[in-house]
């Protein structure tokens, strides 16, 4: 192409093509009010001048991407990381439902939780809004039912396991409890002290889940319909939800076509700090975590804090030691992070406050995927 | 590429069939915008922090109910605007008895300076910055806040400070030769 000199100044007015200067500095570039136009999204043309500059080598690229960096943070803005964490907080308040759209097939635990077996803690929230289903397969000896809504009453079953049923709250008892197996039927909440015996496993069943525990006590919620309908139909009424604060249980569905009452449609095992939501409609089973992870031999005895107190010690460490204490398996994305050494002491925070504790260190940042915590970061020098 | 309003149109959907994405991705894109209009409706960075989870949780929650929402930077920015003004009103630091009246202004350089100071993480590069913003004139910090927070042209600061374009163009080529010392190092 031949443009001669005296072309060339119309030329460039024509295509609105604006000059660069062959070198700028970071003042250079915040003092510029096209390139503020370009950061700010002002002006479509100055955007597409810059984009091409930035385009043009990579050590624009890099400069362009120090200047946004030191624009992002006097023009006040939260970085990505932050609002993620926001973002992540904002989700642990709207438990159960949103954690629970983060993996949406069942998934079924790994035999690497099948050291945590021993005594059983087991929270199920259950909120079914379904009315009183009587399954003819158990014959139905009596109902515990506690019609005060104010406050739980306890009973002792046979087998000398105790059942503190909250407000308006029934319990059915299976005619032959403790004879072969342990089998209750519950609508509404309750808290269950179990006691010890592997050769009869005690089953809770609600609607067509069954939850199964293989320990001693856990913890039963359910809201309950009034007069079969109407009542309390909040939007989540189809969702049951099982939380485990120690030891193990298996959660399954029961196919109601099926004759036998072994029929295990599908489901899942569930350890310290897992939670499960039942999805009825979909028969759909969701692991994921509680809300608020505690520590899980804190029931046997005090918890030993000073396990926390990092100093230098290498994040695999660190980690292996959360994991054993919690329950819960964390996954680095780099294994460049293996080795970072980290020194504080993270003895009083709840898990997801020692997390974000360390991921400040790290400049990295964790996600609760499904039952892991993935935590992702550059790692170290 | 799409307008606004048809993106609008499907977040509304998407929230309505229950996709938590649509929800992280409203929270993402308008994070900021949010938080830089609660500050300048006088809340302190804690109270608008606060106020903006609480915005999100109502949307999810009310989800199903929600009307028809035609400009979700709108909806979200008048919501932030009502739990704001609720809660000053409550700790009774404003005078005024209506919301609309409610009007943005200018942030004091005392707030801005320690929102900036709180937004950096990393404890080595807090020090730094209060060291760099100490070495500052009062005028710096000044010209480097209406520039980049509230987003003035030269022409607009000039007239608010009553100096030149050329003059607050060099101030600001000083400081910024300052403050890009808080960059971590390449």
């Amino acid at each position: 192409m031949s443009v001669t000199a005296s072309f060339r100044g119309c030329f460039h007015l024509s295509i609105h093509k604006m000059t660069f200067k062959n070198t700028y500095t970071i003042p250079d570039l915040l003092t510029n009010e096209s390139f503020l136009n370009f950061y700010f999204q002002r002006n479509e043309d100055d955007i597409l001048d810059w984009e091409d500059w930035r385009d043009e080598n990579p050590d624009n690229e890099q400069l362009i991407k120090q200047a946004f960096d030191l624009l992002d943070r006097l023009s006040l803005k939260w970085n990505e990381t932050e609002i993620k964490q926001r973002f992540a907080e904002l989700k642990h308040r709207l438990e159960p439902e949103a954690v629970l759209e983060e993996v949406d097939r069942p998934v079924l635990v790994a035999s690497y939780w099948r050291r945590w077996v021993a005594a059983a803690t087991v929270l199920i929230v259950v909120s079914l809004g379904i009315g009183l289903y009587l399954d003819n397969r158990v014959a139905r000896q009596w109902i515990v039912e506690n019609s005060d809504a104010s406050k739980p009453a306890i009973h002792t079953l046979k087998d000398g396991s105790k059942v503190t049923l909250m407000g308006k709250s029934h319990l059915e008892i299976a005619q032959n409890f403790n004879e072969t197996s342990r089998t209750v039927k519950l609508v509404g909440e309750a808290f269950f002290e179990v006691a010890h015996n592997p050769d009869k496993p005690f089953f809770v069943i609600t609607d067509n889940i069954v939850t199964k525990v293989l320990g001693t006590s856990f913890f039963v919620k359910s809201p309950i319909e009034e007069n079969g309908a109407g009542g309390k139909s909040d939007k989540n009424s189809k969702a049951i939800e099982i939380e485990v604060v120690t030891g193990k249980v298996s959660v399954f569905t029961k196919d109601k076509t099926s004759k036998t009452s072994e029929s295990i449609e599908n489901g899942v095992i569930l350890t310290p700090n897992q939670k499960v939501t039942y999805w009825a409609e979909k028969k759909n089973f969701v692991v994921g975590l509680v809300a608020k992870p505690v520590l899980i031999e804190k029931v046997n005895k005090e918890p030993n804090v000073e396990q926390f107190r990092f100093d230098e010690t290498p994040l695999s460490e660190a980690l292996t030691k959360l994991e054993k204490a919690y329950g819960i398996q964390i996954v680095l994305s780099n294994d460049k992070m293996n080795e970072c050494p980290i020194t504080a002491n993270l003895g009083k925070q709840p898990l997801f406050g020692k997390l974000d504790l360390l991921c400040a260190i790290l400049k990295a940042s964790y996600e609760v995927q499904g039952t892991q915590i993935l935590i992702t970061g550059r790692g170290c020098e | 590429m799409p307008n606004e309003n048809y993106l609008d149109r499907l977040i509304l959907k998407a929230l309505r069939d229950d996709d938590d994405k649509a929800l992280s991705h409203l929270f993402e894109s308008q994070y900021n915008r949010l938080f830089r209009s609660g500050v300048k409706w006088g809340a302190d960075s804690e109270l608008v922090k606060e106020s903006i989870q609480a915005v999100f949780q109502d949307l999810w929650q009310y989800r199903h109910s929600l009307g028809d929402i035609q400009s979700f930077e709108a909806y979200l920015k008048a919501a932030l605007k009502r739990r704001i003004f609720k809660e000053l009103t409550k700790e009774q630091k404003i005078k005024i008895t209506d919301e609309s009246e409610l009007n943005e202004h200018v942030l004091s350089v005392p707030s801005y300076e320690e929102i900036l100071i709180a937004q950096q993480t990393q404890s080595d590069v807090k020090q730094r910055l209060m060291i760099l913003l100490e070495q500052l004139t009062p005028r710096q910090k000044e010209i480097v806040m209406l520039k980049y927070f509230e987003e003035l042209s030269y022409t607009d600061i000039a007239e608010r400070t009553s100096l030149q374009v050329e003059t607050i163009y060099k101030i600001l080529h000083e400081a910024i030769k300052r403050l890009k010392a808080i960059l971590p190092p390449q």
